[in-house]
Parts: C-alpha cells; sequence; structure tokens
C-alpha cells in the first residue's frame, strides 16, 4: 500500500494519510484480515506525528473500514474494500454536489431516486 | 587493466604466492622430515600421513582452489560483473588454507627423529590467521564494482512530486510453503523403518521455526531507503539505505531459479535474494554492483517509490 502526503497542501495531513489508506484499501490490499503499518513506523517514514496516524486511523474505523484492537493494531475488516469505495465516491458526490449549488436534501433526492 | 592485475593479484597471486612458498619450503625441509608425518594432534600427535601423500594432496588442493578462484573471479570481470569484496576475500583465504595448513603440519615435524615426537600442533592457528588476513588483504585488493551501467528504460514511477512525503509497504506469502514445511516430518515419521518419535519431533520443530522464519516477509520503502523483514519475527532483516541504491525495477522470478528459495546469497553475480516465492520481485540494483532482490506484491508501485525518491534526492537541497 501506497501512502503519500503533500505537506505544502491545505488539506489536513490526517486526512491525506486517511485518503492514501482508503484508496489501498478500496483496491484491496491490504486484505480483510491483514494489518495496517504500525502508526508509529507510518509516522516515523512520513516524518510526521503518530498522533496524526492515530487519527487518520480512527477516521477509517469510524467508516467502518478498519477495526482498533490494543494488541494486534489496525486490522482491516472484511467488505472494507467496496465500503472504502463507496466512501471515496460518496466523497466525490458530496464534493461536485457542492460544487453545483445542490443542497443535502436535493442531492439525498436525487441518490434516493437511484437507489429504488 | 588495472582491473584485471587488480583481480588476479588478488585471486590468483597472492594464493598462488603461499602455494609456491608452502612447495619451496616442503622440498626444501624433506631431508629434515620423519616419514610419516604427524598429521593430526589430540593433545599430543595421534596420527600420521606418509610425507609425500600430504604434501602432494594439499598442494592439489590449494592449486585446483586457487585455479577455480581466479577462473571465476576473471569471467565474472569479463562480464562486466561485480566480484564482491566478500567472494574475493572468503575465496582467496580458502584457496591459502591447504598450503598454510601444509606449512602448519611440517613445522612441528621438522628434526625429530618419529613423528610421535612431533611437537605441538598449535602453531596451526598462526597459520590459519595468516590465511585469514591473506583474505582481508585480497578482499581489499580484489573487490571491485561492476562498471556503473545505464538506467534502466522501463524505470518505474509513482509519480511522487517535489516536497511530497510516501511510504509504500508490500508483503508475500508462501501458503504451500507453511503446508510442505509441515508435512515433511509427518512423512519422515510414518515412511517404513522411519526415524524414531524423538528425531521426528525433533525435525518437526526445526521445520516449524524454518517456515515461520521464512514463509513471508515484508517490504517497506520510505525517504531512509528499503527494509526487508522475514517472517513472524521480522527477522532476520536487512535496511538498505537510499543512498547506496542505484535504481529499482519490477522484474519476474522464477520459483526455484534466480538463487532459489529463501534467504540467498550468489558470490558470482554478487545478488541477493530474499525470496518466499517465485512471480513478481522488486530488484534493487545498488551503487555497488550487486542486486537486492525481493519478492513481494505489486513491486512496481514499491520499486517506483524508490526511483521517484532518488530523483527527489539528487534534487532536494538538504
Amino acid at each position: 500500500m501506497l501512502v503519500r502526503i503533500d505537506p505544502a497542501s491545505t488539506v489536513p495531513l490526517f486526512e491525506q494519510v486517511a485518503a492514501s489508506l482508503r484508496r489501498a484499501l478500496a483496491d484491496g490490499s491490504p486484505a480483510p484480515g491483514e494489518q495496517l503499518p504500525p502508526a508509529r513506523e507510518l509516522a516515523a517514514s512520513l516524518e510526521i506525528n503518530v498522533h496524526t496516524v492515530l487519527r487518520a486511523y480512527a477516521a477509517l474505523r469510524d467508516e467502518g473500514l478498519i477495526d482498533l484492537r490494543r494488541r494486534r493494531g489496525a486490522v482491516v475488516i472484511g467488505g472494507a474494500s467496496a465500503r472504502a469505495r463507496l466512501t471515496e465516491l460518496a466523497g466525490e458526490l458530496a464534493g461536485e454536489a457542492k460544487r453545483a449549488g445542490i443542497g443535502f436534501e436535493e442531492l439525498t433526492g436525487i441518490l434516493k431516486e437511484k437507489y429504488s | 587493466m588495472t582491473k584485471l592485475i587488480r583481480v588476479l593479484t588478488a585471486t590468483a597471486v597472492l594464493p598462488g604466492a603461499v602455494l609456491v612458498t608452502a612447495g619451496l619450503l616442503a622440498s626444501a625441509w624433506a631431508d629434515r622430515l620423519p616419514d610419516p608425518i604427524a598429521t593430526h594432534w589430540n593433545g599430543a600427535p595421534d596420527g600420521s600421513t606418509p610425507a609425500g601423500v600430504f604434501v602432494t594432496v594439499c598442494l592439489a588442493l590449494g592449486a585446483v582452489a586457487t585455479a577455480i578462484l581466479a577462473v571465476t573471479a576473471v569471467a565474472a570481470l569479463r562480464r562486466g560483473r561485480p566480484v564482491p569484496r566478500v567472494t574475493a576475500g572468503v575465496g582467496a583465504g580458502f584457496a591459502a588454507l591447504a598450503p598454510a595448513t601444509l606449512i602448519s603440519v611440517l613445522v612441528p615435524n621438522l628434526d625429530v627423529p618419529d613423528w610421535h615426537a612431533a611437537r605441538g600442533g598449535s602453531v596451526v592457528v598462526l597459520f590459519l590467521v595468516g590465511a585469514t588476513a591473506l583474505g582481508v588483504v585480497a578482499g581489499f585488493v580484489g573487490g571491485l564494482p561492476s562498471p556503473v551501467a545505464e538506467h534502466s528504460a522501463d524505470r518505474p514511477s509513482v509519480g511522487l512530486r517535489p516536497g511530497q512525503r510516501a511510504y509504500w509497504s508490500g508483503r508475500a506469502a508462501n501458503p504451500a510453503m507453511l503446508w510442505a514445511l509441515a508435512l515433511v516430518p509427518v512423512a519422515i515419521a510414518l515412511l517404513p523403518a522411519g526415524l524414531s518419535w524423538p528425531m521426528a519431533v525433533w525435525i518437526a520443530l526445526v521445520g516449524t521455526f524454518v517456515t515461520a522464519v521464512t514463509y513471508r516477509l515484508k517490504a517497506t520503502v520510505d525517504a531512509k531507503g528499503v527494509t526487508i523483514r522475514f517472517g513472524l519475527f521480522g527477522f532476520p532483516w536487512r535496511h538498505v539505505g537510499l543512498s547506496s541504491i542505484r535504481e529499482a525495477t519490477a522484474r519476474e522470478l522464477s520459483t526455484f531459479g534466480d538463487t532459489g528459495l529463501g534467504l540467498r546469497f550468489n558470490p558470482v553475480t554478487g545478488t541477493t535474494a530474499y525470496k518466499v516465492r517465485g512471480g513478481p520481485a522488486m530488484a534493487l540494483a545498488l551503487e555497488s554492483g550487486r542486486t537486492v532482490l525481493v519478492s513481494v506484491d505489486d513491486p512496481e508501485t514499491g520499486a517506483g517509490l524508490v526511483n521517484d525518491l532518488l530523483a527527489q534526492r539528487t534534487t532536494r537541497i538538504d
């Protein structure tokens, strides 16, 4: 898995880390049951604070992609690949809607129509 | 030409000089030696060999080892391959071992009436140290990196822009090896006229340990370089600093070719392989001319990041 950050970007670092990992999870590597790199190792490699990495891991946990366990670290949950892809698409969708000036109610209306 | 002279000095002249010296001393001392001579010590001399046979065998072994070493090293040089220091050094030390042993055996036999009266054999340590020292010298004289090669045309990249930082981790596992190594001791134990149970258990334990160590590996890439960790315990491991890497490429390995499975070193090509399976692998071409192969999934991305970090390094002003 490739994690890439740009310290010059306006996007917060933890979001950049989370986005890279989400991309990797969407591609199916690491697979369910496998671990993400230890937060300390990833932080040292990217020369960022370990809490930044932990915050990214917490965001992925809240999205239902990984499980954070005291002993085993960050473990990928079954079905993470599809969920990660959906989260990415939903992010793009929300961004596109904002740019087009479409409100949340209208967007959910479009979604409901498409889903049924 | 100077390279050829250096390689020949290390692999032919140095061990050859020891060989010739040993031969001259053996012939000069012929009248002062008993026949047979003492050739084995266990505190006191407890084994003997006819002097002529011992001298001939030692000199022949030394000559064959020197010839093999020199031919291999020159062949490697001709093909533009590196002659690693370790190879030149260990080779020369090994080639000098037989003549060194010969002299160290002849010295305690000098001027004694019978082989039983030979002096202690501890002088052998001196000559072994001498052979080792010769190996070290040969390593420094004859160790050569390969000529700088052009960068490969198909150099992968992940498009890392200046100022960006990145981390990549890849792994590879060989579940088939896990099963094979787990089943081998069972098969041995169940064979007719098989081994005793304690022996089967012992083999099973060793098999399990070897499997745990070598059935999978993990490689990581960051701005500091490439780190390779084997197996469950992350050992053996190796860190290759970014500054010692020339370029990285992806390549396909065959399962048993390319030096074989496990942690392998080929002294002739200077290739070290960290390999748990055949298939995709990352190949690191080092500045020293050696190659490091790592069997790992998605090697294009890992190799691409290495190349991008190398490019960043040459443009970055620290």
